[in-house]
Order: structure tokens, then C-alpha cells, then sequence
């Protein structure tokens, strides 16, 4: 039953200068790996436009005080300890220094928010807005975080949230700094860091290239009829290309297969256009999250109609992952926690359960430098369970990778975490991770009068992590 | 598997042994117009007595597509099948034609068909066959099988999970046989300190809130090394289960809690609710609570700008429950007001879950052998299907 490991020494970052690390906080040592997308990079794009970062904070004394004193102050000159922080410009080097300043806005009100943004900045293309805001859960559908950031894409924005909770917590605000700073830079149009070698290395010739999308169909929270299927576009190093949504209603006079293959087809013509190679390969990640047999089958359906598309990739390969409750302990676990043997797998341990069907474990412990450590301490290490759909693949496979290779691109884009920099294995990976604020966003978006089936802006960056 | 020490990792599956290579089934092999494999397994599901059966769309692992169905507790014959599939159609009719649903597409069909006519052409085209008993098709009819055969006080409901076993307090110190179990399980400590969120009182907290161990079950079908074999995934977890209808909490609020109607009404105000309307569930805030001719009626603005009609709303307390009202304590202003008026302790639970990795993985085995006891209940220690019996493991696989 067990099928491999995927070890995270197998799969190095790579960073500005061709540096090469494990851990994402060599970005501090070696700079971030391109100031621009690398699909092909208008200055439009580039994180070298913008001049300035905006801090809009609520403008009460106490929250007046503490972004002056630490959060401006920090993302400006970095923290005593340098090898935490040691500053926005400093870490990604722009071409000309970003200015940090505050905004103070009247009230918790999206519409205020923006108002003190839009003041501010004459152009948008110029300013990010890192924006201070009270936490709030993440389920709530209608909370302050959701709206602002929703009223902020709706005019072509994209914004960073940081919490007034993080900001009075002394013990986590410090570790903080370093993935928001990562954050703002990946939405500003920057690659923090990828890869080194791609998920696939090797196994792909030089002359061809491989692009990994993650797709999806997810739904309002409360308004099942109403759903959004989206696509995030990635090359196989993790760097990012595009997303892409669109809005379903799940009635019977609208067949969401047309649409997720309407998505898919003009997704895979921007790829091909997107791409310097002549021979491409597509690997599909679809999030299994909240698909039952109806977008199961509209998913299928999509991909049977956008045939023609799909046949001028030399090979597409279909995997669908989802959550599960399968857990492993192991008797030989070498971590552990409190002086006590964990029982935690090593983090990549990898099963199969029959051809084609696998159960990735990306929580537990791994070995850096004669060390070991996890990245988990508490609760479970649930399985992800991956299932290899050939027979939603195209017959043409002039690649012949098999699934072991497959796999690999769902570790490999495990290893692209930029929100918790700590962590070299995210639950996830990134292309499937950020369903929920996909979905809920573009819905929004929609609420608000964006029409997503058009060719946005916004839809060139990052802006859901 | 096989032999403990040549194996490193402790997997949450469980051994199914089946006692013979094959299980004799009975596959419909062709569609009917509104009837598809689907539609057609649900039927034998629900309403058969002593039949089990799964669809399959498309040919898998050398099966071929249709309707698997087996006989339970004994070997069938096609006429047995042909009176109980009568059976069971005859009772889909019935309930379909009762049901007050305006889905008029699948009420036509009840009285368009005749059940003698609909059955004798699905058994026209059954195949008698007999399958590897470890095949595909199994752990799919051991899923039905087990889902009908929990009874309906032990079920409990989760997405994405097919068979969901809630256990309370009680339930489990009658199910524990040993020191070593009655040891291992947390929820007796926590029920001493916070007997309210088990049910052992009369305050907000026991009547809103229950805190119960769930048990998550589904077969599974594997093929490792050309082998084919059934296994059964086991997790259990703590939950706190909550019945929090507007209706209930006014009638508390003001019987037991003896608040007053302002004060009532100013409990309220901001709380948000989930109200079922025609097309789903829909978010509202509590605006305002009046009295109307003796009758307590509840404003509320939906919270989901732009999106739903009407934005606003207005429920007679004697509606309440038609609509299905109920707090939802995902939000800020919710989670105060039950902290503040019904149960201080709701979030409690949480703390069962503060527990190692490997403690889980100790209760887990207890739970384990808790169920078996539970399945002994349940007349299922032994599952005949056909002519095979599965015997479900008492221990956890070793990979």
C-alpha cells in the first residue's frame, strides 16, 4: 500500500540571483525571483509601478498608534532583528524604494475605506492598499473583510488585510511581517519564488511546457442555486499566469457545463498564447471541496467540449483532490513533540489504494539539515485523497507520465505557500487551496455589477491569497 | 497487513473478510424511460425489506454497468426478487403521490406506471451473476446496507460522509466493557464538569446544546497488487450538536430565563438567522420583535444585500417553525447572545479535541471495538449478503 515519498529536499525554491533554498525565508537572503509575472510581462504588471504602500487604518488613537509605531515603521525599516524582517524595499528590492504611509478612514465601511484610498491615490496603478481591520471569522460570508476587499477588486484593486488582533499581538505580529510582506508583493504582480526545478524536473523534455491549473465549482454559503466555477494558471515551477471565473446558477434552464467549458476553452487559448514553447502539456488539479455528481459530471463534460482546445496539448492529465478522514499513525516516527514520540507520518508519505487512487499525507514531520521538524502539532494528519481521472483525459498522451510524476505536481505546488512562510508543506496545494475566497469574491464582484466573463485586469494577479 | 512488526504505519481501515471468492447478485441490465440505474437502486434502498443495491454507470473493473442488487440474510431467488422489487415500487408510488412537493414531473409518473408492468420489465432484463465478493460493487452495498440498518436515534448527518453514528454520554458507558476504555475516553471527564452540555439538566446549555462522540464510516474497495479487497475507514471525532430554533429560544427566553418582552426583544435584536424560503436557506438579522394582537411577530432584513427577496421579512411566532428559523452561531452577534442568555459553556468541546496525536489514535481503537458492540445491536457483527458473510475486523490494518 505505501506507494512512495515525496521529500521537500526533492523540491527546492528558487530565488532572485539563482539563489536556491529549502526554506521560503531565503527571499531575505537572496530577493525575490522577478519583480514581473513570468508569462510575458507588461510594465503594467510589474511591481516596479507601484510607488507607493498605502496603510488605511481606522483613525482611533490606540490603532493610530500602533500602525504608526510597528506596522509602518516595520514594513519601512524592518524589526531589530533583521533576519525576521528587515523591511518591505529591503526584502524585494524594487527598482525605486516603495514610500509607506498612513491613511486613517471614519469607519468600518467599505465604501469609507475606498473613499480614503481613492483620495489618496491619484493613480491605482501606482498604490497598494494594506488595509487594518478588526478579525473576523473566516466563514462569515457577509464580514467587513470580505466587503471591503470585494468594493477594492470591484475598481480593479487588489488589497492586503492586516488584523488589528495581530497588530496588539506581541507574539505572533513579529513572524507576521515576512508573509505579508510576501502577500503584498505576489498581488503587486511579483513571483516571491518557485520551484527550482519544476514539479516534473526531469521528466519533461527542455522544449516543452508544462502549465498546472487548479479548477473548480463552489457555491454561495447560503445560496446553493448560486455558484462560481473558476481556474488559478500556474507553470509546473508554481509561478503564477491568470485566474479566471465564472458565475453558475444551478437551475434547470442553465446547463453550468456549458460554462465551465466556455471557462476552460478560453483559459486554454490564453495558456497557448501565454506560452514561448511550441509543445504543451497540461496537468488539471480539480478540487473536490464542495463537488457532488452534478459538477462532478458538468466538470467531465466541460473538459469532453473543450476537446479541440485541449488536443493541441501534447498530453492533458487529470487529477481530482479532495479532503478526507483517512489518517495514518506511524510507529516509527522520528518526531517528536513534548520529549513523546508524535506518531506523525513523514510529511510526502504518499499511498495507493488501487491504480489511480492515492492518499497524499502533507502534514507530520520532515528531515532539513540533520533536523527534524514538523508542521503540525496539534490535531490530525488527514490524508488528501488524489484520483488520477484518465478516463476524462483526452486519448492523445504523447507523454506518457505516470502517476507517480503526477503526484509529484501536487506536492510540488504544496511547497508554494505564501501566507504562512513557516510552514515548506502547506496542506494544500496552491492551485485548489483558495476555493473559498475565489468563489466568495467573485461572487461578490458579480453582486457588485462585475460582468467576470470579461477580460479583467484584476484577473492577471494574484489577489485571493 | 499480514504480520504487525514487518509494517511501520497504523492506518484508520479496518479488514471486511468475506467467507466465499464469490457473491451472487442479481444486475438490471437495461434502463427504463424515467427510470435509470439510479433512480432504480434508490427504490430497492429505501423501500425493499431484505434487498441491497448500488448503480453503476459505466463498465469498471470487469463489471459491467447497471443495477447490483443483493439479498440480505439469505440467497434470493429471481421470483423473491420480482415480489419484493413489487413491494417496493408500489411503496415509492405511495409516498410519491403523498408528498406535498411541487416536483408535479415525478408525481406524473406514479400514476402513469403500473408496478406489475414497470417490475416485470426490470426483471426481464436482470443477469444472474456472481461477482468477486471483493469487488468495486461491495463496499457500495455494504454502505446502503449499513446506512439503513443504523438505527434512526444513532444517526446523525455530515457532508461528504456515508454512514454517521452519533453516541451520547449514556450511550457510551452502556456500550464500554473495560477499565482501559471507560479510561481512555475523555467526554466522562467532560460530561462530570459540564453535565449541562450532556443532557444531564434543564439549563440554556442543555437544552440548545448536546455534545456528543460521532463515529464516520464507509467501505472502501482497494486493489493492491492485482489483490481486490474491502476495507471499512473508521474516524470518530466530538461534535456539539445544536437545535437553536427562534421559536424554542423566545419560549425559553421568556419561561425559564423569565425575561421580560422588552428585554426579550432586546436580546434579539441583531441576531442573525437562517429562514427557508422556497428557493434555499437565506440569511436575515433580527431587526425588531412587536406584539401584534397577542402574538409575538419577528422583523428581520436580510443580511445578503442585492441578492434575495424580500429583503425584509415578517413571521408570526406561530410560523416560526414553518420557516424553519433558527439562529445561526457562525456570526459575532449570535455567539453573544447565546453566551449571554442560553449556555456560557457552548464552546467547550472544543477542549476534547486538545489531545495528542497518538491519544486520538488510542481512543480511536476504543472506538473501535465500541462500534463492534454497537454492530452486535445492530444484528450486523456478521453481514450476509447473498451467499457470502463479511466479518468485519476488530483491529486496525498495518501498511
Amino acid at each position: 500500500m505505501v506507494f512512495g515519498y515525496y521529500d521537500i529536499r526533492s523540491f527546492p525554491l528558487r530565488f532572485g540571483g539563482g539563489g536556491i533554498g529549502l526554506s521560503a525565508y531565503e527571499i531575505i537572503r537572496y530577493g525575490p525571483l522577478a519583480h514581473e509575472p513570468l508569462r510575458g510581462t507588461p510594465y503594467l504588471y510589474s511591481v516596479n509601478r507601484f510607488k507607493s504602500l498605502l496603510i488605511l487604518y481606522k483613525g482611533d488613537d490606540e490603532i493610530q498608534r500602533l500602525v504608526n509605531e510597528k506596522l509602518k515603521r516595520h514594513l519601512s525599516e524592518g524589526l531589530e532583528n533583521k533576519k525576521i524582517f528587515p523591511g518591505f524595499n529591503a526584502v524585494f528590492k524594487p527598482d525605486v524604494d516603495i514610500e509607506i504611509s498612513t491613511i486613517p478612514f471614519k469607519s468600518y465601511d467599505p465604501d469609507e475605506i475606498f473613499l480614503a484610498f481613492q483620495e489618496s491615490c491619484s493613480d491605482f496603478n501606482t498604490c497598494f492598499p494594506l488595509i487594518v481591520l478588526p478579525r473576523v471569522a473566516r466563514g462569515d460570508y457577509d464580514s467587513i473583510y470580505y466587503r471591503t476587499k470585494a468594493t477594492f477588486l470591484n475598481e480593479g484593486v487588489a488589497s492586503q488585510v492586516f488584523t488589528v488582533d495581530l497588530l496588539k499581538d506581541e507574539q505572533n505580529y513579529k513572524w507576521s511581517l515576512l508573509p505579508t510582506a510576501i502577500q503584498i508583493f505576489t498581488k503587486m504582480g511579483g513571483v516571491p519564488y518557485a520551484l527550482e526545478r519544476g514539479a516534473l524536473g526531469e521528466k519533461v523534455p527542455e522544449n516543452v511546457a508544462v502549465f498546472i491549473i487548479g479548477l473548480g465549482i463552489s457555491y454561495h454559503p447560503l445560496l446553493r442555486r448560486r455558484g462560481v466555477g473558476y481556474l488559478a494558471v500556474f507553470d509546473q515551477s508554481g509561478a503564477w499566469y491568470f485566474m479566471d471565473s465564472t458565475v453558475l446558477l444551478l437551475s434547470r434552464d442553465e446547463d453550468i457545463s456549458k460554462r465551465v467549458a466556455s471557462l476552460l476553452t478560453r483559459s486554454v487559448n490564453s495558456i497557448l498564447r501565454y506560452s514561448n514553447k511550441n509543445d504543451n502539456v497540461l496537468v488539471i488539479h480539480y478540487s473536490g471541496k464542495d463537488i457532488g455528481r452534478a459538477e462532478e459530471e458538468a466538470i467531465a463534460s466541460a473538459i469532453e467540449s473543450a476537446e479541440k482546445e485541449l488536443n493541441k496539448f501534447l498530453a492533458v492529465y487529470i487529477l481530482k483532490i479532495r479532503d478526507s478522514d483517512i489518517i495514518v499513525y506511524d510507529t516509527q516516527s522520528i518526531y517528536m513533540i513534548n520529549k513523546a514520540q508524535s506518531g506523525y507520518p513523514p510529511v510526502g508519505l504518499t499511498l495507493q489504494l488501487k491504480p489511480g487512487l492515492y492518499l497524499m499525507f502533507t502534514s507530520g514531520y520532515f528531515e532539513v539539515q540533520s533536523s527534524v521538524r514538523g508542521n503540525v502539532r496539534r490535531g490530525l494528519s488527514r490524508a488528501r485523497v488524489i484520483s488520477r481521472h484518465k478516463e476524462m483525459e483526452p486519448a492523445k498522451d504523447e507523454l506518457k507520465l505516470s502517476d507517480k510524476e503526477l503526484l509529484a505536481t501536487v506536492f510540488g505546488m504544496c511547497r508554494l505557500n505564501y501566507s504562512s512562510v513557516q510552514n515548506p508543506v502547506a496542506r494544500e496545494p496552491i492551485t485548489v487551496r483558495y476555493s473559498r475566497e475565489i468563489t466568495w469574491l467573485s461572487l461578490r464582484l458579480s453582486e457588485l455589477g462585475t460582468n467576470l466573463d470579461e477580460d479583467l485586469k484584476i484577473k492577471k494577479v494574484m489577489w485571493f491569497i | 497487513m499480514g504480520c504487525a512488526r514487518l509494517y511501520r504505519y497504523i492506518i484508520n481501515f479496518v479488514d471486511v473478510r468475506p467467507s466465499n471468492d464469490r457473491l451472487s447478485v442479481f444486475r438490471i441490465s437495461k434502463t427504463l424511460k424515467d427510470f435509470g440505474f439510479t433512480r432504480v437502486a434508490h427504490v430497492v434502498n429505501m423501500y425493499s425489506q431484505s434487498l441491497v443495491s448500488t448503480s453503476l454507470s459505466s463498465e469498471y473493473g470487469g463489471l459491467k454497468p447497471g443495477v447490483y442488487i443483493a439479498s440480505v440474510g439469505h440467497v434470493a431467488s429471481k421470483d423473491m426478487l420480482r415480489d419484493e422489487l413489487k413491494v417496493a415500487f408500489a411503496r415509492y408510488f405511495e409516498v410519491l403521490s403523498q408528498r406535498s412537493s411541487p416536483q408535479k414531473h415525478i408525481q406524473s409518473f406514479s400514476s402513469f406506471y403500473d408496478v406489475d408492468t414497470l417490475v416485470n420489465a426490470l426483471v426481464d432484463s436482470v443477469v444472474e451473476e456472481a461477482v468477486p465478493s471483493t469487488s468495486y460493487v461491495v463496499a457500495n452495498l455494504l454502505d446502503n446496507l449499513m446506512e439503513r440498518s443504523i438505527a434512526i436515534q444513532y444517526k446523525c448527518y455530515e457532508k461528504g460522509a456515508r454512514i454517521c453514528i452519533k453516541l451520547d454520554v449514556k450511550t457510551l458507558r452502556e456500550l464500554m466493557q473495560k477499565d482501559e476504555e471507560f479510561s481512555r475516553e475523555p467526554l466522562f471527564n467532560f460530561c462530570r464538569e459540564r453535565p449541562s452540555l450532556c443532557g444531564q439538566d434543564n439549563d440554556g446549555c442543555a437544552r440548545f446544546f448536546r455534545v456528543v462522540k460521532e463515529i464516520l464510516i464507509r467501505f472502501q474497495h482497494s486493489v493492491v497488487n492485482n489483490e481486490e479487497k474491502i476495507y471499512m475507514i473508521f474516524f470518530s471525532r466530538y461534535r456539539r450538536l445544536s437545535s437553536l430554533k427562534l421559536k424554542d429560544v423566545i419560549d425559553f427566553l421568556k419561561n425559564d430565563a423569565k425575561l421580560s418582552v422588552k428585554d426579550v426583544i432586546n436580546a434579539l435584536r441583531g441576531i442573525r438567522i437562517n429562514v427557508t424560503l422556497s428557493e434555499g436557506s437565506a440569511l436575515y438579522e433580527i431587526k425588531d420583535v412587536k406584539s401584534e394582537e397577542g402574538s409575538d411577530v419577528v422583523e428581520l432584513e436580510c443580511v445578503d444585500k442585492g441578492l434575495r427577496e424580500p429583503q425584509e421579512l415578517r413571521i408570526h411566532y406561530n410560523e416560526l417553525e414553518a420557516y424553519n428559523v433558527r439562529i445561526n452561531p457562525t456570526y459575532k452577534s449570535s455567539r453573544e447572545f447565546i453566551y449571554n442568555y442560553l449556555c456560557k459553556y457552548y464552546d467547550e468541546h472544543k477542549k476534547l479535541s486538545w489531545i495528542s496525536f497518538s491519544t486520538y489514535f488510542k481512543i480511536l481503537e476504543s472506538d473501535l471495538k465500541i462500534f463492534r458492540r454497537l454492530l452486535a445491536e445492530f444484528k450486523l457483527s456478521s453481514v450476509l449478503l447473498g451467499n457470502v458473510t463479511y466479518t468485519i475486523g476488530d483491529s486496525f490494518v498495518w501498511v
